[in-house]
């Protein structure tokens, strides 16, 4: 059984546009915690 | 390939890099060890870290060798399956959130993982115990070390001593300077750098490349690595598993940042953690498919990731590749060689033979443990002994034998420390002859597996009550 | 704490010390190669190695009799590494060598793959799965427990 290209194209699509949304949601929660003050 | 010589930078221009990035790193430990009073806010931070820190702290430790090495090297090896069991690993992160929040609850006063288990199983297993984090500890720390080493091989040719000295000389110092508010700190900008850097090299990957491309060289010419039954890759799946869920469940990098964290934080960081890092695997391994297309055949199969990257991206690329695995690696070295010094300074020390010691000598020893690490991993690193992946799987045996003692004595009075002991002894013993009788690939699930049966039978059989307020051990001496 | 200072110009020495230690690179171009390989694969990559230096865009060639009648691939040797990983086979047999040129010579090397059986990769994959969901489970269950019981000895943060 193997591994179509659609397949094979969408798993690395969908992890690479989740992978590029981590960055954006660290700095908005680091924003978040420096705003309230409860970063450490 | 842009030098004449094969390789994508020049010594000096690696070497410059990594004088720049420790200089860099060395320089904010200072500035945030400036800090730390006492040994717990150096061990743990002042146990208050807030959300965003502990999230990016728990995906980027585990942003390692694994994800940026190891990851494309078991895509290389084992298709498809490679990249995505590696992803798998995540769910060390994911099902280690309620562990944590219950760790923090349990022992608002504890420092490591060695704690626990002398508070709750007493001597004997906290023996089995110590001896298997100090084998997984030192496991891990020279396969990033030798990591190091391999990669400035690998993108600039220069010798793979000077890497893995530089790596460790850098580490080593942040750390000693800052401790886990260093570490911490420092893994939110490594996270940062990690998780663009990745996405830069496989956007740029699949706009030179394509994907077409890359899936029908890999059909036309290496079937096999499409296939999903590839045998050995399902066979690799559910050991690599719970080689990642031992991993996590025992060693005190975790327990250490659990108990670090702010009241509620625990659960929710790790969990956030985790599915950040689910894709990350992918990402990196899909790359690797790329290498045939390429006409890249690395000598070892963990040279493969930055090889094709740097390939492709040329100069400007292989900074790139260089900057993201050597962030990689610092973020978890870091963290292990904070982690491992608590161990031994708490565990071994303080509580086995220095018990009056005040919290200004635990401090300093805490700082000479953290330098006596990095020495030791650096002789160890000398030699440069097996492949990466093969100095991990040989620890699989040992951590996955602590997997179902940990959860069961975290939330289970019946559990005797006699069973518990048993099972890791046991547990790792099988492991190590299902290594060396059948394979690599059945170490951690034979432990697992014999662990979580003496676990069962010590549950049936066992009579013990255990007090939790035991676990909330108050200081004896004073700072 | 050690001295900063001292520890600085220890650091300094130290990296020093490891860059004249580098060895310097193997400049000899010899002309009969030898190339080795392990007998058998079980997953369907191994590693082929030369006893010395590659030279500049040697050609590995493979083919599935030892003759080399018809040549299946072809691998350009990639940089100045001693060694190449090869992946990706199938079962079968297959034999190696350097392309034969003026300045270029190797002997010829064979590889068997034979891949793990189907049975031996379902049990492992299986008890693996079983175990992993008696695990999830006791998790999920206990820590649900541990929430609903509300433990009253253990204090709350």
């Amino acid at each position: 059984m193997t591994m179509g290209l659609t397949a094979f194209s969408t798993l690395v699509l969908v992890c690479l546009v989740l992978t590029a949304c981590a960055p954006v949601i660290l700095i908005g929660l680091w924003l978040k915690d420096f705003i309230s003050k409860q970063i450490w | 390939m842009t030098e004449a010589s094969g390789f994508a930078l020049s010594s000096t221009l690696g070497l410059t890099l990594v004088v720049l990035f420790g200089l860099a790193w060395v320089l904010f430990g200072w500035y945030l060890g400036r800090a730390n009073k006492t040994h717990e806010d150096f061990a743990l931070a002042g146990r208050n870290v807030g959300f965003a820190l502990a999230s990016a702290t728990a995906m980027a430790t585990w942003v390692t060798s694994n994800t940026t090495l190891v990851a494309p090297q078991l895509t290389y090896q084992f298709g498809v399956w490679g990249m995505v069991g590696y992803s798998f690993a995540a769910l060390g992160l994911i099902l280690f959130a309620p562990l944590a929040a219950r760790i923090k609850r349990l022992m608002p006063n504890g420092y490591t993982s060695g704690d626990f288990v002398r508070l709750r199983y007493g001597q004997s297993a906290w023996w089995a115990f110590i001896l298997i984090s100090v084998v997984y500890a030192f496991g891990w720390l020279i396969s990033l070390g030798m990591a190091g080493g391999i990669l400035l091989e690998a993108l600039s040719g220069l010798d793979y001593h000077i890497g893995m000295t530089a790596i460790l000389i850098i580490c080593v110092g942040y750390t000693l300077f800052g401790g886990l508010r260093a570490v911490i700190a420092t893994d939110f900008i490594q996270a940062l750098i990690i998780i663009l850097g990745v996405v830069l090299i496989a956007w740029f990957l699949i706009d030179t490349v394509s994907l077409e491309t890359i899936h029908s060289e890999v059909q036309d010419n290496h079937p096999q690595l499409l296939d999903l039954l590839f045998p050995a890759a399902i066979m690799f799946l559910f050991n690599n598993i719970f080689f990642g869920l031992g991993e996590i469940f025992h060693s005190n990098v975790w327990w250490s940042r659990a108990l670090a964290f702010k009241g509620s934080v625990a659960f929710k960081a790790y969990l956030l953690g985790g599915v950040l890092w689910l894709p990350i695997p992918i990402v990196t391994g899909f790359i690797a498919l790329a290498a045939p297309q390429l006409g890249i055949f690395p000598p070892s199969a963990d040279m493969v990731g930055p090889m094709v990257a740097a390939e492709v991206l040329g100069k400007i690329g292989a900074v790139v590749v260089f900057i993201v695995v050597f962030s990689a690696l610092a973020s978890s070295l870091d963290s292990l060689l904070a982690a491992t010094s608590d161990l031994v300074t708490r565990d071994i020390y303080h509580k086995k033979l220095k018990p009056d010691a005040g919290d200004k000598h635990l401090l300093r020893f805490n700082r000479y443990s953290i330098l006596g690490l990095g020495i030791l991993t650096w002789l160890f690193c000398l030699p440069k002994i097996a492949t990466l992946g093969a100095l991990l799987n040989f620890a699989g045996a040992f951590v996955a034998s602590t997997i179902f003692p940990i959860v069961l004595g975290l939330y289970n009075r019946r559990l005797s420390g006699r069973y518990a002991a048993l099972a890791m002894t046991l547990g790792t013993l099988s492991g190590l002859a299902g290594y060396f009788v059948v394979g690599f690939y059945v170490a951690a699930l034979v432990s697992c597996s014999v662990s979580a049966l003496i676990c069962g039978l010590g549950l049936l059989l066992s009579k013990h009550k255990f007090d939790w307020q035991q676990l909330n051990e108050q200081e004896e001496h004073s700072a | 704490m050690p001295n900063r200072y001292g520890f600085i110009s220890y650091i300094a020495l130290f990296l020093l010390f490891t860059l004249l230690a580098r060895p310097v690179a193997a400049q000899d171009t010899m002309t009969q190669f030898t190339l080795s390989a392990p007998e058998q694969s079980r997953e369907g990559y191994f590693v082929l190695a030369l006893d010395q230096a590659p030279l500049r865009g040697m050609v590995v060639q493979q083919s599935s009799q030892a003759d080399f009648i018809k040549i299946d691939a072809e691998f350009v040797w990639f940089g100045d590494f001693e060694k190449m990983t090869l992946t990706g086979f199938s079962d079968g047999n297959f034999y190696f060598r350097l392309k034969p040129a003026e300045n270029v010579q190797s002997n010829v090397v064979g590889v068997t793959v034979t891949h793990y059986p189907s049975w031996q990769a379902y049990t492992l994959f299986f008890t693996g799965l079983g175990l992993f969901i008696l695990l999830v489970i006791t998790i999920i269950t206990l820590h649900l427990r541990s929430r609903d019981t509300k433990v009253a000895e253990v204090q709350d943060d």
